[in-house]
């Protein structure tokens, strides 16, 4: 949210929009709702501030743009060092659970198997679709979102008048594909440990 | 997509019923296949999936002509290979079946080039037929730079795509391929998945072992396999017109659950969407605004 605003000041839904543009292969859509909750809490803590902006087709709008403390906060974000993917995941706890109590947990398994392999499927048609065939680079991924984008903001620019580019997404070629391409890899790290528990534990799920 | 014929519409191209296989004698019995069932529609994609030593390699050489089976049926496009004479097995297998070996099986002494034309020597297609389907393949595959080289110069990766060239360039009705992605990286693996669905969409039927989900995950149908049995069956399937990969998790309300829904196909035999959740579900904990 913070790396958003760093681009310029923008308005709850555009915020929403640049998100689900940048995410939209591989996270739900995040819930406005949401999004203002966040900003209530950063304007709290000091890292935005917002102005009211008269918008002509409809309610007033707050324009929210980021401060120097949440400059500060965004820096030391990125500096902070990262979660690792390891752990209690939910179908981890369900494996313990399961073990623990005797609950019979091999629907589980084979119902989050399936859905890994649904969520494969769905990553390898967005990049078919994203990458015509023969292709061997994806040319835009987010790219063809961010133009069309960006025709967008044009149009709320001039009826709103906002002047945010919170909104906008003009991003490094291939991101789109490096994006999938990490849900790519937990997925299959994923359905590898099940074949492992489904082997190790036979028998006993 | 355009819709694809489900395995039971119609005549199974391939059809395997209790297919029985093992090497060696008593002591060192090995028993590989322990009565396979498995029909494949003609234009169906199907990949098999299954630990090391479960079969895979034996089923798919079965469904090659390559060797016999000790007991069961293989039905070629309604013809009980089995019962052919190794000869005539030979030639019906050199007309509809193109297989992609695990090793490859490249022939050493001629060159990238004329590995892919073989097939196509031999069933005597045209010299400008031949070169011009050949270069194809080989463009599609990144391997025109290599030719004119022979295969033992080549890395893993390389020859394992010529391998696949080699098979595909006949266009076969039935092309059988034994780990295709197996030494390849994700670029290649693209490329060769990328591959396998123009010729699907060909006509080609496609059988295909790997043990790679995500390569799995692009067919029509998913076979699992496991101590030469057939555990299970699955129909993958996309819900891209729901937003992404979220669309197969547990969706934010009734919307998600009718997107879900109304996803086309003939997926009776898919996994109903599951219940409606919290909504947060992140596959990547992006979402923790
Ligand atoms: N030519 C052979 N001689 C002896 N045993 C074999 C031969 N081919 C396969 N097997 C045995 O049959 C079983 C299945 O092998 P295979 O079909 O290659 O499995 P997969 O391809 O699934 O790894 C294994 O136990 C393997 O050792
Ligand atoms: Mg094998």
């Amino acid at each position: 949210m913070l790396a958003l605003l760093d681009r310029g000041p923008a308005h709850g839904y555009e915020l929403k929009r640049a998100h689900d543009e940048l995410f939209g292969d591989v996270a739900p859509p995040v819930n406005v709702g949401q999004i203002y909750v966040t900003l209530t809490r950063l304007e709290r803590d000091g890292s935005v501030v917002h102005h009211v902006e008269a918008n002509a087709d409809g309610p007033d709008r707050k324009i929210y743009e980021l401060t120097e403390v949440g400059r500060k906060a965004l820096r030391g974000w990125l500096a902070d060092p990262s979660e690792l993917p390891v752990g209690k995941s939910d179908i981890v706890l369900k494996l313990v659970a399961g073990l623990i109590t005797d609950g019979t947990i091999a629907p589980a398994v084979a119902e989050h198997r399936m859905r890994c392999i649904q969520a494969l499927r769905t990553l390898a048609d967005l990049r078919a679709t994203k990458r015509p065939a023969g292709q061997s680079r994806d040319p835009g991924g987010l790219n063809e979102a961010a133009n069309t984008d960006d025709t967008r903001a044009t149009s709320t620019n001039t009826t709103g008048g906002t002047g945010g580019t919170g909104g906008r997404t003009d991003l490094p070629v291939g991101l789109g594909d490096l994006l999938r391409e990490a849900s790519v890899l937990h997925l299959q790290a994923e359905l590898r440990w099940l074949d492992l528990v489904e082997e190790r534990l036979s028998g006993r799920l | 997509m355009e819709p694809k014929p489900s395995s039971s519409a119609g005549t199974p191209i391939i059809e395997v019923t209790g297919l029985t296989k093992a090497f060696g004698r008593a002591p060192a019995k090995r028993v590989a296949l322990r009565g396979v069932d498995l029909s494949v529609a003609p234009g169906e994609w199907v990949a098999i999936v299954g630990p090391s030593g479960c079969g895979k390699s034996t089923l798919l050489h079965l469904l090659a002509g390559l060797d016999t089976a000790d007991s069961g049926s293989v039905r070629l496009a309604g013809e009980e290979i089995s019962a052919l004479s190794a000869g005539r097995r030979a030639l019906a297998r050199r007309h509809r079946v193109g297989l992609v070996f695990q090793a490859y099986n490249l022939v050493p002494h001629l060159t990238v080039q004329a590995n892919v034309e073989l097939g196509m020597r031999v069933a005597g297609t045209g010299r400008r037929a031949t070169r011009a389907r050949a270069q194809e393949l080989l463009d599609l595959l990144g391997l025109s730079d290599v030719a004119r080289a022979l295969p033992a110069t080549l890395s893993g990766g390389q020859q394992q795509r010529v391998a696949i060239a080699r098979a595909a360039a006949t266009r076969p009705d039935v092309l059988l391929a034994d780990e295709p992605t197996g030494a390849l990286d994700s670029e290649a693996t693209g490329t060769v998945v990328d591959l396998l669905r123009t010729e699907n969409a060909g006509g080609r039927t496609v059988v295909m072992v790997t043990h790679d989900y995500a390569v799995a995950a692009t067919a029509d149908r998913i076979v699992f396999l496991r101590d030469g049995k057939v555990t299970d069956e699955r129909r993958p399937r996309g819900l891209t017109d729901s937003g992404g990969v979220v669309g197969v998790l547990p969706g934010p309300g009734p919307g998600a659950t009718a997107a879900a829904g109304s996803s086309s196909g003939d997926d009776a035999e898919g996994p109903e969407p599951a219940g409606t959740g919290t909504g947060d579900v992140d596959l990547l904990g992006l979402g923790s605004w």
